[in-house]
């Protein structure tokens, strides 16, 4: 063997050493599947397309605009003026996840957790949090803590004490912890795993699992606590599993075995739901394509579907739904988003928020405002800007 | 999801996921961030199926894409670092401590760092790594050359620095 074999043989065998300490995540082909389901099709990008032009020729003429997505007549206007304006702009070096809670913003980013001073725009801490920050980990405030997924290597929750900014505790899960939120007294976890997957309950007093896993559909992600219930998005199509599992919180037991409404794969967009984004005004909220989807907790049914271009994700704040718009994550062309209001007794966008550059990446919110995390346009960094409700003459919307 | 498009793509992800991963890992040096690049590299198949299937060429395809995605994720970390020197960071979190046949490879350039993965980690033939690369099979048989000559003191070199080199940080072309 000449010195170049064995270099190759010392290479070969030193990388497979190295691979071999990790494993290719279980939920693999699942995430592929939801990220796929979001990539425009033809159909969608000419109905896309047509929406794009409405919505320039709106833009640059308001009277047909607010003809077009003005309240019904009705019901008056009920945010006459508003508007959002970015009242901060933070330079992120993460941003995949936000949350907010304790006076701050929490993002996750490059394996650390940072706490943002929701009042200044400022970074006041790093954590150091290895594994968070991926597309896939989750982070959620509640029970005094902030609690932050790692979905990849030695996998579990990471506890921060946002009193002292350090990690207090970490509780190992199976692979591979997703999304997490804190409700009804539970940190509740949703795990992928090589098919269905589980939701763990974790008991903040304790920092232990608490009762059995939860068995739901393929794929779990985000858990939206709402109606009484916690929905979880299962984001790969399983037959006659549901997408979206209900799981009552007093019991830990899964509502309704089988697809019915809360099946199929929605892949138009605008029949059946897929996903839950936000709870709120007695409804859930979820997008389709072009579409922000309101759905009846107690049927699963979609009640209305107002149409939002390139609506990507909704939340419920200050008594509206808004929709975060734009190219989804890694999902280019790169497309400024923005953000829009509806107002939930009439079903229409009231609010329209300034655009900002980049595609969006994550949005939350807290009592001052919308906060969004976004690629900047030549997606080699990230931003947060700070959305705040103004009136058209610049006076905040709450003085 | 158009069923044949999904079905062949859920028949690439089976069969070249797992070697996608393990070489954006043996580019990158981080495994999440290997995982994400496989993942996108998939996407961006998914995007451009008519030509890959007319192409026969989708193997070829994913892996030429993992190595312009780590290529780009490793300038583009380096940006973010730079952006963020001036945010007190914990020693802890500073670059990841890597073993040492991956802190050997990240000292190599792209192009030789490529030519030696995928000659010698994924056992792809001369033509197969030129095809991947885009270039002549000799520049792949002079550039594995290179860098097997440059790993060799590499790879028994345990005192070297412990944190993976970025790119401008590297060595000599």
């Amino acid at each position: 063997m000449d010195d170049d074999q064995l270099t190759a043989a010392t290479l070969r065998f030193a990388l497979d050493r190295e691979v071999a300490k990790h494993q290719v995540s279980p939920g693999a082909w699942p995430q592929l599947e939801r990220r796929l389901r979001r990539q425009p099709r033809r159909r969608a990008a000419i109905a896309a397309g047509c929406a794009v032009i409405v919505a320039a020729a709106a833009a640059v003429t308001p009277s047909v605009w607010h003809r077009l997505s003005g309240p019904a007549a009705s019901h008056p206007h009920p945010r006459p003026g508003l508007h959002l304006v970015i009242g901060a702009r933070i330079p992120q070096f993460g941003g995949l996840s936000l949350t907010t809670g304790y006076g701050a913003v929490w993002v996750t980013g490059g394996g650390m957790v940072y706490r943002v001073n929701a009042a200044t725009g400022g970074i006041v801490a790093a954590i150091p949090a290895p594994g968070t920050g991926d597309r896939s980990s989750g982070i959620a405030t509640g029970a005094g803590a902030v609690w932050a997924t790692r979905p990849g290597r030695h996998p579990g929750v990471y506890r921060i004490d946002p009193r002292t900014n350090r990690v207090t505790s970490f509780i190992r899960l199976p692979p591979t912890p997703t999304g997490l939120t804190v409700a009804h007294g539970r940190v509740w976890v949703a795990v992928v795993k090589e098919g269905p997957g589980i939701v763990v309950r974790i008991d903040p007093r304790t920092n232990r699992v608490s009762g059995p896993p939860i068995p739901v559909g393929a794929g779990p992600g985000e858990i939206v606590s709402g109606a009484g219930t916690l929905w979880v998005t299962n984001s790969s199509y399983t037959p006659n599993v549901p997408n979206v599992s209900r799981i009552n919180p007093a019991t830990g037991a899964v509502a309704g075995a089988r697809g019915g409404p809360w099946g199929g794969t929605d892949r138009l967009g605008n029949a059946k739901v897929s996903r839950i984004d936000a709870a709120g005004a007695g409804s859930l909220w979820t997008t389709g394509v072009n579409v922000v989807q309101r759905v009846d907790p107690a049927t699963g049914h979609v009640t209305a579907a107002i149409p939002v271009p390139h609506a990507w994700r909704v939340i419920f704040w200050h008594g509206l739904a808004w929709a975060l718009t734009g190219a989804v994550p890694s999902g280019p062309p790169p497309r400024p988003g923005t953000v829009v209001g509806i107002d939930p007794a009439s079903n229409r966008v009231v609010v329209h928020g300034a655009p900002f550059r980049g595609a969006p990446a994550a949005i939350t919110a807290d009592p001052t405002g919308l906060w969004v995390a976004f690629f900047t346009p030549n997606h080699t960094s990230m931003e947060m800007v700070h959305l705040v409700l103004a009136r058209a003459a610049g006076i905040p919307a709450g003085q | 999801m158009e069923p044949n498009r999904h079905d062949g793509l859920a028949q690439l992800h089976q069969r070249y996921y797992s070697e996608l991963v393990r070489l954006a890992f043996a580019l990158t040096g981080d495994w999440s961030l290997a995982e994400e690049l496989g993942q996108e590299a998939f996407v961006r198949a998914w995007r451009n199926w008519g030509s890959i299937r007319r192409q026969q060429s989708a193997p070829a395809y994913l892996r030429a894409t993992v190595i312009n995605l780590a290529r780009t994720s490793l300038r583009q970390r380096l940006r973010e670092i730079r952006a963020w020197r001036d945010v007190a960071i914990p020693r802890q979190a500073e670059a990841a401590v890597s073993p040492d046949v991956l802190r050997a490879l990240a000292r190599l350039p792209q192009r030789k760092r490529a030519c030696v993965v995928l000659r010698y980690y994924l056992d792809l033939s001369e033509a197969d790594t030129a095809a991947v690369l885009g270039i002549s099979v000799g520049t792949v048989k002079s550039q594995t050359a290179r860098a097997l000559q440059r790993l060799r003191p590499l790879l028994a070199d345990s005192s070297a620095p412990s944190v993976i080199p970025l790119p401008g940080n590297e060595g000599g072309p």
